[in-house]
Order: structure tokens, then C-alpha cells, then sequence
């Protein structure tokens, strides 16, 4: 649905009460976030740095699913809820993206109940991603993949047979680079991608 | 209360529901309104509500006795199943438009809607069929959709449960998209959707936007695969080039051809997007709006270059491009998606594009949710808050529109293609889409960018191909006919194989051609495709470096062997972000028929004057067809 008068980004600049720099993904160089980068890494060919002090969460964990322009969460409501946020940075669709005042790693977290996602930036073009907590596993022609995830340690999210590929799960805590190596490491595998979210899907 | 005439211009403004008088054909008044028909008062046809009496078939035949022609020429549009059995047809313009403005001020023309009154009448419904709306949710629920919901074929990736209903409170995108597509027909209740029996599944990928969940959206596994049509009313909004997302391409090229509806392949139908003038709203669109072409690409969107994809344009309520509908050579038909729908009654002030009708659809239920909830300001239209009676628990909206409305228009009419003809493969259905498409908007000129040394055009005017296919990047081959594609979909026989399509291939690697700066003339590529087939649609992958990264300058234009020019890419587009270009893909479906033999063409103009400047480095043409 096409909004009327406001655009989306807009209301993502009120909401967010950073109209100087507003975080999108897909976004202008000018406005990326302003946070420094951390521990760099790299899959599917673009090296990424880790933004430590930035978290992403889904907008559905987060007191029945706050929309972008309507109510969207301040800081203080984050932190009413168990996330260390000094500041909301981004609230578009379904996802925010806040500011915290402890580093983060690479790795889901889990904060009040509420799961949260590294924030990360393509260290070739700036632009701000973050990671699901999901690897992207290219399994070699007839690989079982709940075998290549138990040896690794995790589980099978959703497994794509006809196309010998599967998504697997790593749990909050586990550094999501280090379990993208192992995973390489099986010779069931073809190919592993920690998998980066790098351009938000909205509503038309 | 059901309208029997309701034909409710806004230009007769003795019919305008939001507030001006109205005629109320009771029984008691019937032979004086028939009098007054006979002498032309109302023009043809008046706006008339009946009563719901039984002589609806009666009133109709003085009518036409009294010299009232059937609108469009076609008297199915008058039959009692276009205007009668859902409280609100007699608004839906998209369905049946007799000029009538879905509670807004604006104006809509008669005619300009998706022509499916044959279709009713003929007794399609869609059923049978089972879309699956992949969105932000599906109020499964909903009093106007639960009869086409099918009992456990939704899913929920929140909760990881069968139940998508969204919890906000604001509207629920997919709750509309879902009315559009299938609200359930002659129940008296609300609205209807295009195929109003069809069947309806609710996948909320947008809550939870993992590629692994957009697979399975996508008939990956599960409840799914059981789909046939997959609506995907939304896209992204990126203002640099991006990459493809291999997995889905590798579901689509696969699983999704040879293996949804038992081997025919499902229909994936998605928006261009809404990104004409405005992106992100950050100035990235100036230049585009001073030339007057498409910021946005429908190329932009990577899962719009799938082959698979049917990308849907939208058409405002006067059959033309709507203000906001995001052009392409991707795009392949286009379909009714409304303005804004508001009213000068409560929403004053507005610029005029606001008061252009929108589409009625179904809303999240309750008047403290949805679109259509209390204390929405301003206030669009007396409906949305029921103050003209027509709303009652504000189950319903008239403001929803975007190429979000326009997709589900077209999956509706899909599904009523696929009741009739069960045996269409993918490939069929966009051959029969594009081939019935109606053009519109015929005599719209050319963009010439005369900023470019030697005037540029930007946008071609409608293109007649080799073959004789008429296409333009606003609106592909045109507005879609639901008559026109059910009845071809009926005698259709001659079936292309989901999983055979054929495909050639050549590429150009190593290149280094400097692109002359702000020059028509551009620098050219070509490559050789030895194969003769019968074109369906092109890919092709470019690679070109930009000194700063971004590429707002860049026009991209492939020429086919038989002399067609398509534009992939206009100049002042909106890429204006740091990115790569690098085996960036697009499409065009503009050399549908013609010969594939011969030399392919790339040019690459840099439409914009000064800094970056750009290097073609390598390209990629591949020619689908049979």
C-alpha cells in the first residue's frame, strides 16, 4: 500500500528521533550509522565489520508488534523491556535497530525474551546490514542435512531438498563466523554463507 | 440494502455517497425513476440503489427499453451477479467501473476496470484454486474471508502456528491484499474479491524476512506446496544495485517450475513497486521527477528479473499509469491499483492526486483497528469511519491502492484462468497475460532528456516489436482483461512445457569501454546469439565500475537482432547510494515473439552530466523461448 503525504522514511526519521541520520538499509552513504566497527569477517565473497554497540530486533518480539510511524518503541521503552538501548536508530517495517550501551559479538543474543541480531556494515560499499542467525549450507548431491547440522552442533531451520540446500539455526550466544567454519569444514558441504540481511522487503 | 445501478459518479453528484443526495429506487418511487431514465435525467447509467426487491430484472429491461445502453457495450456488467450479492459492489470501480469513486472525490472512467464481468457471469469463481498471499499476515478470520480461507494451508512464522492474523493495529497489509485477491462473493457481506471463491492462504514472510522464509512461501515446503498462485505485494526499496538471492532464484528455476501444481509450475505474481517519484523520500528522486521518468526500476528489485515473476504495474481509476506505480521492462501487464481515495468533504487541502478513488477492500475487523479505525486524521472519507452507514463495524477500507493492489487484481484473474484451464503452465499464463492485455494510455510520447548532448530519449513511447507486440516500461504490454485472458485461457492448447524452456547464452568479458560523460551516443557492446527461437523474455547481467560507486547516471539499453530498442535502466534513476554493479541482472519482456537469432545490442549512456564516471567492464544476454 502506497502511504499518502508521508513517506515511509519520513515517519522512520520521527519515530526515530534521529532525523540528521536516519539508519536504512540499502541506504546513502551519508547515512549510515555512526558507530564504530569491530571484528570484520567474510561470506559470500563482501567482507563485513560487525557495529558492536548496534543490535536489530523484530518488530513482532516486541510488545505486539510496534509499527513504524504508529508508536514506534523509544529507547526507554526498549530498555523497559530488558534491551540495553540508549537509542533507536531505525523502526522500519519489521524490524528496529537501536543502540546499546555494551559491545555486542557476532552472535544472537537473547535479551528480556526477546532474541537480538548482530548489526553489520559491507565494508566495500558502507552499507548496513544484519545477520538472522541463519547459515546458508550448499550441500554437495544427496547430503543429509540434519547430519551435516548434528555434527556441527545446531539445527535444521528449513531444509530445500530439490535444491540441495538448507538453512540451519545457530543459537543465541554462538559466533555465527566461527559456526559458518565449521560448518565448511564438512565434506557434505559445498558452500556456507552466514546469511546477511541486506535489503528489507516493504509492503507496496 | 444492494444497488442495483451502481454507477455512483462523482460527477453526477446527485450519487455521491459520502454525504450529497442519492436516488433510492424504492418501490414506491420506481415508476417515477423510470420516467425520468426514459427522458436521459441520469444520463447512462444512473446511479440507482434498489431496495432489494425482486424486479431488479424488470427495472433493468425498462431501463434499456428507455434507451440506457449496458455500459462499455456489455450487458453482463448490468447482470445481477456484477451488481448485486455483496453490499459494497456497487463502489468497486476495479471490478466493474461505471465511473463510480469508492467514496473518494476524484473522478474514475467508465470502463477502465479488470473486465470480468463475463467471467462472473460465466460462472468462474476460482474455486479450486489456492492463492497464497505472502505478506504481513491474513486475518483468517475476517467475516468476509473466512469462507475462502483453506482450513489449515496458512502459516504464521512468529508463532510457528497456522494462524498469520497480524496483531497490529494499524492495518494489516495482507488482510487487504487477501480481500482484494478472493473476499468471498454473493454472501452478502462487504466486498468481493477478483475470484471470489477462490481459495485463500496467508504466509506473513514480511514478519520474519529470512530467505529460508520466503522459500517456503513459496511452495518450498509444506502447506505451500499446495499453493498455484503466490501474490507477493511487496518488493524492495534499494537505492543501490543488488545482488541476487540465489536461493530463491534456484527455487524458482526449479522446484517452482517443474514441481508446484503437479509439473505445470506456480504463477508468481509480484508489484513493480511505488517507487515512481519517491523512494525513500531523501532527494534521491529530484533529477528522475525533473525528466519525468521512473525513479524507481522494476529492474531495482532483483526477484522482479526472475523469469518466473509476472510483475504487475498499477492503473490509477482513469486507466492510466497511477502517480506513485514503478516502471520497467520488467514489468509485464499492468492492473487497476487506485490513488488515494480521500474526499474533499474531510480531508481538505489535499493536492488533487489524493481525491483519486482507491480500492475498496477488506480491513482488519473492528473500528479500533485497520486502516479504516476511529481517530484517523484526516479522516479520508465518511466511509472509513462508517459515518455514512456504510461501513458498519469497520470491517472494510476504500483507501488501500499501490502496485500492492494491482498484483492481487492480477492473481485474481489468474485464478479464474486457471479454473478454466487447469492445465496452463507458468509459461502460459504469462504468454496469455501479456497477448489479451489491453493498451492504455496510447498516445503517451516519448521522454527526451534534452540535458544529454544529442537529446536522449529517456522512456520510449509504446514500442511495436518485430512481432508486432506493443510494450511500454509503464505498463508492459498493458492493462490486464480478465475476459479476454479467461476466454483465451479456455481454447488454449498449445502448452509450453513448465520445465523446458529454452534458453541461449553469450557474454562479453574483459571489457574496458569508458562510457563518454552526459552523451546519447553512449558506448555500445554486442554479442551473437546463433539459436532461432521464439523470444519470451531476456535477461541480461551487466558489469560496470563507477568512480564513486554509484550508478543515478547510468541508462542501460539492449537492442534485439531485429532492431527493437527496450530501455532497461533510465538515466536519473534513483541509484544514487554506494553499491556494485557487478553481473547486476535485469529483464525485458519488450521482444516477446520476435526472433532470437542474430546480433544482440548492449548501449550504456551516462545521461547525467559530471562526475562519476563509468567503465563497462562485462555483459551477459540470455534469450528465453521455445
Amino acid at each position: 500500500m502506497k502511504l499518502y503525504i508521508t513517506s515511509l522514511c519520513a515517519i522512520i526519521m520521527l519515530a526515530s528521533g534521529v532525523a540528521a541520520q536516519p539508519l536504512r538499509f540499502n541506504d546513502a552513504a551519508s547515512e549510515r550509522i555512526d558507530l564504530p566497527g569491530g571484528a570484520r569477517f567474510q561470506t559470500g565473497g563482501q567482507q563485513y565489520e560487525l557495529i558492536p554497540r548496534a543490535a536489530a530486533i523484530q518488530t513482532a518480539a516486541f510488545g505486539g508488534r510496534l509499527r513504524p510511524g504508529v508508536s514506534g518503541p523509544t529507547a526507554a521503552q526498549l530498555r523497559a523491556v530488558g534491551l540495553q538501548a540508549v537509542r533507536v536508530h531505525l523502526n522500519q517495517g519489521s524490524l528496529i535497530v537501536y543502540e546499546r550501551n555494551t559491545a555486542g559479538t557476532l552472535a544472537l543474543s537473547l535479551a528480556g525474551g526477546i532474541t537480538t541480531y548482530p548489526v553489520v556494515r559491507n565494508v566495500q560499499t558502507g552499507q548496513t546490514c544484519y545477520l538472522s542467525g541463519q547459515l546458508r549450507v550448499q550441500l554437495k548431491a544427496g547430503a543429509d542435512p540434519y547430519a551435516v547440522a548434528a555434527a556441527a552442533d545446531l539445527k535444521v531451520y528449513a531444509s530445500f531438498p530439490a535444491i540441495n540446500t538448507a538453512f540451519l539455526q545457530v543459537p543465541s550466544g554462538r559466533d555465527l563466523s566461527q559456526a559458518a567454519a565449521t560448518v565448511a569444514t564438512d565434506n557434505r558441504v559445498a558452500t556456507v554463507d552466514v546469511e546477511v540481511i541486506a535489503a528489507l522487503r516493504r509492503t507496496f | 440494502m444492494r444497488f442495483l445501478f451502481p454507477a455512483c459518479r462523482a460527477s453526477t453528484s446527485r450519487s455521491d455517497r459520502s454525504g450529497a443526495p442519492r436516488i433510492f429506487a424504492d418501490r414506491i418511487k420506481r415508476g417515477l425513476l423510470i420516467a425520468l431514465i426514459a427522458t436521459g435525467a441520469f444520463g447512462n447509467p444512473a446511479c440507482v440503489a434498489s431496495d432489494g426487491g425482486d424486479d431488479s430484472a424488470l427495472l433493468l429491461s425498462l431501463l434499456l427499453l428507455a434507451g440506457n445502453q449496458p455500459p462499455c457495450g456489455n450487458p453482463n456488467r448490468n447482470n445481477a451477479l456484477m451488481t448485486s450479492g455483496d453490499p459494497l459492489i456497487g463502489e468497486m470501480w476495479h471490478l466493474n467501473n461505471r465511473g463510480q469513486a469508492a467514496f473518494a472525490s476524484g473522478a474514475a472512467t467508465a470502463c477502465e476496470d479488470i473486465n470480468v464481468a463475463d467471467v462472473i457471469v460465466s460462472g468462474l469463481t476460482g474455486a479450486g484454486i489456492v492463492t497464497v498471499v505472502v505478506d504481513s499476515g491474513l486475518e483468517i478470520a475476517h467475516e468476509d474471508l473466512a469462507q475462502n480461507v483453506v482450513a489449515g494451508g496458512s502459516f504464521d512464522f512468529v508463532g510457528s502456528d497456522t494462524d498469520p492474523t497480524n496483531p497490529t493495529a494499524s492495518g494489516d497489509h495482507g488482510t487487504s491484499v487477501g480481500g482484494l485477491i478472493g473476499a468471498r462473493g454473493f454472501n452478502g457481506v462487504g466486498v468481493r474479491g477478483v475470484a471470489p471463491g477462490v481459495g485463500l492462504a496467508g504466509w506473513n514472510f514480511i514478519e520474519a524476512q529470512a530467505a529460508a522464509n520466503q522459500v517456503l512461501s513459496l511452495g518450498g515446503s509444506g502447506g505451500a506446496t499446495n499453493g498455484d498462485v503466490f501474490n507477493m505485494s511487496y518488493g524492495t526499496a534499494a537505492l543501490a544495485p543488488l545482488a541476487v538471492d540465489t536461493t530463491l532464484d534456484a527455487h524458482l528455476n526449479g522446484p517452482g517450475r517443474t514441481t508446484l501444481r503437479d509439473g505445470r509450475g506456480g504463477i508468481f505474481i509480484k508489484s513493480a513497486g511505488n517507487g515512481f517519484s519517491n523512494i525513500q523520500g531523501l532527494g534521491e528522486c529530484n533529477a528522475a521527477n525533473f525528466i519525468g521518468v521512473s525513479c524507481q526500476n522494476a529492474n531495482n528489485d532483483p526477484t522482479n528479473t526472475a523469469i518466473e515473476m509476472i510483475v504487475v504495474g498499477s492503473l490509477n481509476a482513469r486507466g492510466v499509469k497511477a502517480s506513485y506505480s514503478t516502471a520497467g521492462s520488467a514489468v509485464l501487464v499492468s492492473a487497476p491499483g487506485g490513488e488515494f481515495g480521500f474526499n474533499t468533504g474531510t480531508a481538505p487541502g489535499l493536492n488533487s492526486v489524493a481525491y483519486e478513488p482507491a480500492l475498496l477492500t477488506v480491513d482488519q475487523t473492528g473500528c479500533a483497528r485497520g486502516f479504516a479505525r476511529t481517530n484517523v486524521n484526516p479522516l479520508p472519507s465518511l466511509f472509513m469511519n462508517n459515518a455514512n452507514g456504510f461501513n458498519p463495524g469497520c470491517n472494510f477500507t476504500s483507501t488501500f491502492n499501490g502496485t500492492s493492489s494491482a498484483a492481487p487484481l492480477t492473481s485474481g484473474v489468474v485464478a479464474l484462468m486457471l479454473e478454466a484451464n487447469p492445465n496452463l503452465t507458468w509459461r502460459d499464463v504469462q504468454y496469455i497475460l501479456a497477448t489479451t492485455a489491453r493498451q492504455v494510455d496510447v498516445n503517451r510520447p516519448a521522454l527526451i532528456d534534452t540535458t544529454v548532448t544529442g537529446n536522449y530519449v529517456s522512456e520510449p513511447a509504446w514500442t511495436t516489436n518485430a512481432a508486432g507486440r506493443r510494450f511500454h516500461n509503464w505498463y508492459g504490454f498493458g492493462a490486464v482483461d480478465a475476459s479476454a485472458a479467461v476466454n483465451a485461457a479456455r481454447g488454449y492448447t498449445n502448452f509450453l512445457p513448465a520445465g523446458g524452456i529454452l534458453s541461449a547464452t553469450n557474454q562479453a568479458t574483459g571489457l574496458s569501454q569508458s562510457v563518454p560523460d552526459n552523451t546519447a551516443a553512449g558506448v555500445t557492446n554486442s554479442l551473437n546469439i546463433s539459436s532461432n527461437m521464439m523470444i519470451e523474455t531476456v535477461q541480461i547481467e551487466v558489469s560496470i565500475t563507477s568512480s564513486n560507486n554509484t550508478y543515478q547516471d547510468i541508462a542501460l539499453e539492449l537492442v534485439s537482432p531485429s532492431g527493437t530498442r527496450s530501455v532497461l535502466l533510465n538515466n536519473k534513476n534513483g541509484l544514487g547510494a554506494t553499491g556494485s554493479m557487478n553481473a547486476t541482472r535485469f529483464r525485458t519482456n519488450a521482444f516477446l515473439d520476435e526472433s532470437s537469432i542474430g546480433t544482440w545490442t548492449l548501449r550504456v549512456v551516462d545521461g547525467f552530466s559530471g562526475a562519476p564516471t563509468y567503465t563497462l567492464t562485462a555483459w551477459r544476454v540470455r534469450v528465453f523461448g521455445h
